[in-house]
């Protein structure tokens, strides 16, 4: 569970500086100082580690020498912050990790966690009661589970399953729970981001992306929806697009994880004696790690066989589509483009593995608006 | 120190870059997030997420400097130029024993020339040291009033602005594919 093996992993690290004697007899004002950070750091910036830090920054947190943080990078936590704060003789320690999966036995599988620490060394038996009051809400052995809702905290006995599972959805999970060893004492507030939905697949994975913004409605919405899932314009995104895109747009999206690019424009390919054009094209490229996920998902969509592969690697396809059933055109796509342009949408997808387009993986879809025999 | 190759090995399509637009972004970008923010490199990154820039992905943004202990990486792109922020802890350039917060930006594209114009008219100086492949480096302290003057980086004047957090290295270097201007200066001080 992330919470302990952070707490531990934490915890672990500060035995090696405490080697001194542990805070005796803390007195209230450390408490005070760890409700405090609780409430104005982790609970009030939903423990988003940017935002934690500089708000503890703000109220004099200073960095924490590397020895707490080394022990958490050996451990694998790299993205982890911390802050302290003398009070007295005593330091309250503020740590916030990046975002991390909590895997699929969570209260939300496929969520991910937003986890902020704080802790003392040694003993402070006056926070376990205090943490209570502050969440004001009955825990159990494991803690407290409730969710933040625009009318204030709620356990899971004092509102609707429907309306935990909206505010779950909305972000607004949340779990608490002190934990003390022989090193430390701390608390450790886990802000829960709910995983991806439909409404997130505009900014989701490779497919998703390219559903959502290329294949849905035939990309008529793809320029709003690139605006919406902030995509950024690139300098000279619109020079020196690849192939077949004759003249459009290119755009970026940065992720902590991923990088992509989309493409937007009016394409032209010419497959045999046929130039097929594509007033509409959209396209996704995507960079290594992800780049072999997008052509393999998108050709297991694409469920057919290519008409044409390129020598420049380039697989091809034409293919009709009824009640979401893909059709090739088949190896005389040239003698039945024509009347099948006719009948109904024919679509172009070209797929580009990011050995033959630099270090991108592409995939383009769009609808032939238009096919000339040379 | 060494930058990195980073803008054209990850976006090929976009190296047969436009004319550089006149004016340095890497320069504007270090005016608006790390001067005001030196010392304070979260508090950098804070104010990047709130003007829009998007998270960057480590496993694409290789680290600057290699063994930065805490920090981030933001992107911005827009059609003038495409800018990487990267802002933490780690080594001096000059001394890796030494731990200092850093703040940089790789962009491009950018005239070389035209930006380093820019620099040296922001820093008031000469560099101290050009390096092998070019890189320059500058010394400095901050002045009361934020002007720059410069040091020797070996003498008591800049001992005496490291201690009061007023001194400061600034790394120009063109080897990348883009434009690198990184700000070193004073770690707050560590109260562990």
């Amino acid at each position: 569970m992330t919470i302990t093996r952070t707490f531990l992993v934490v915890a672990a690290a500060m035995a090696g500086l405490c080697a001194g004697p542990a805070d005796s007899a803390p007195a209230d004002p450390v408490v005070a100082e760890a409700i405090h950070a609780l409430d104005a750091f982790c609970a009030a910036k939903a423990a988003r580690q940017i935002d934690v830090i500089s708000a503890a920054e703000s109220d004099g947190y200073l960095p924490a020498g590397p020895e707490l943080t080394a022990g958490m990078v050996q451990s694998g936590d790299m993205n982890t912050l911390a802050r302290i704060k003398r009070i007295g003789k005593a330091t309250v320690y503020l740590i916030a990790t990046a975002p991390k999966s909590m895997g699929d036995d969570g209260p939300m599988p496929g969520a991910m966690a937003d986890s902020c620490i704080v802790m003392v060394r040694g003993a402070l038996p006056g926070l376990s009661p205090a943490v209570t009051e502050w969440v004001g809400l009955p825990g159990t052995e494991d803690g407290y589970l409730f969710v933040e809702t625009p009318e204030g905290r709620k356990g899971p006995d004092q509102i609707s399953e429907q309306a935990a599972e909206a505010a779950s959805q909305a972000g607004g999970l949340r779990m608490v729970r002190v934990e003390s060893g022989k090193a430390a004492t701390g608390v450790t507030y886990v802000a829960v981001r709910p995983p991806a939905g439909p409404k997130a697949n505009a900014v989701g994975g490779p497919l998703a992306d390219f559903l959502e913004i290329c294949v849905k409605d035939d990309a008529a919405g793809a320029e709003a929806a690139a605006d919406a899932g902030r995509w950024m314009f690139a300098p000279g995104g619109d020079k020196d697009l690849p192939w077949p895109i004759k003249s459009g747009e290119a755009r970026l999206r940065s992720t902590d994880d991923d990088f992509k690019v989309l493409f937007l424009g009016r394409a032209e390919a010419q497959l045999a004696l046929t130039v097929v054009h594509v007033a509409t094209y959209c396209a996704i490229g995507q960079a290594p790690p992800n780049d072999t996920v997008l052509i393999k998902d998108v050709e297991d969509w694409v469920g057919v066989a290519p008409v044409e592969i390129d020598p420049g690697g380039a697989r091809i396809y034409l293919f009709t589509a009824r009640d979401g059933v893909h059709t090739s055109l088949g190896d005389k796509w040239e003698k039945s483009l024509a009347a099948k342009m006719k009948a109904g949408p024919v679509y172009f997808v070209m797929l580009q593995r990011s050995s033959h387009s630099a270090d991108f993986a592409v995939a383009g879809i769009g609808r032939v608006s238009k096919a000339v025999r040379l | 120190m060494k930058p990195i190759a980073l803008l054209a090995a990850i976006l090929p399509l976009m190296a047969a870059a436009p004319a550089p637009p006149p004016g340095s972004v890497a320069l504007e970008t270090m005016l608006k997030l790390c001067v005001p923010f030196r010392s304070q490199p979260i508090q950098a990154l804070a104010a990047a997420d709130a003007a829009g820039w998007a998270p960057a992905s480590r496993k694409i943004v290789p680290p600057v400097p290699e063994e930065m202990t805490e920090g981030g990486y933001r992107f911005m792109s827009t059609r003038r130029a495409m800018t990487y922020l990267m802002a933490g802890y780690g080594p001096a350039p000059y001394d890796p024993e030494i731990n200092l917060s850093f703040c940089a930006t790789l962009s491009g594209p950018e005239d070389p020339k035209a930006s380093l114009k820019l620099v040296e008219a922001w820093v008031g100086s000469a560099p101290y040291e050009t390096d092998k492949e070019g890189a320059r480096y500058y010394a400095f302290v901050f002045d009361a009033d934020g002007q720059r003057r410069a040091v020797d980086i070996k003498g008591l004047l800049y001992d005496r602005a490291m201690r009061e957090g007023r001194a400061g290295v600034l790394v120009f270097d063109t080897s990348a594919d883009g434009i690198f201007l990184g700000l070193w200066t004073p770690a707050q001080t560590r109260a562990a």
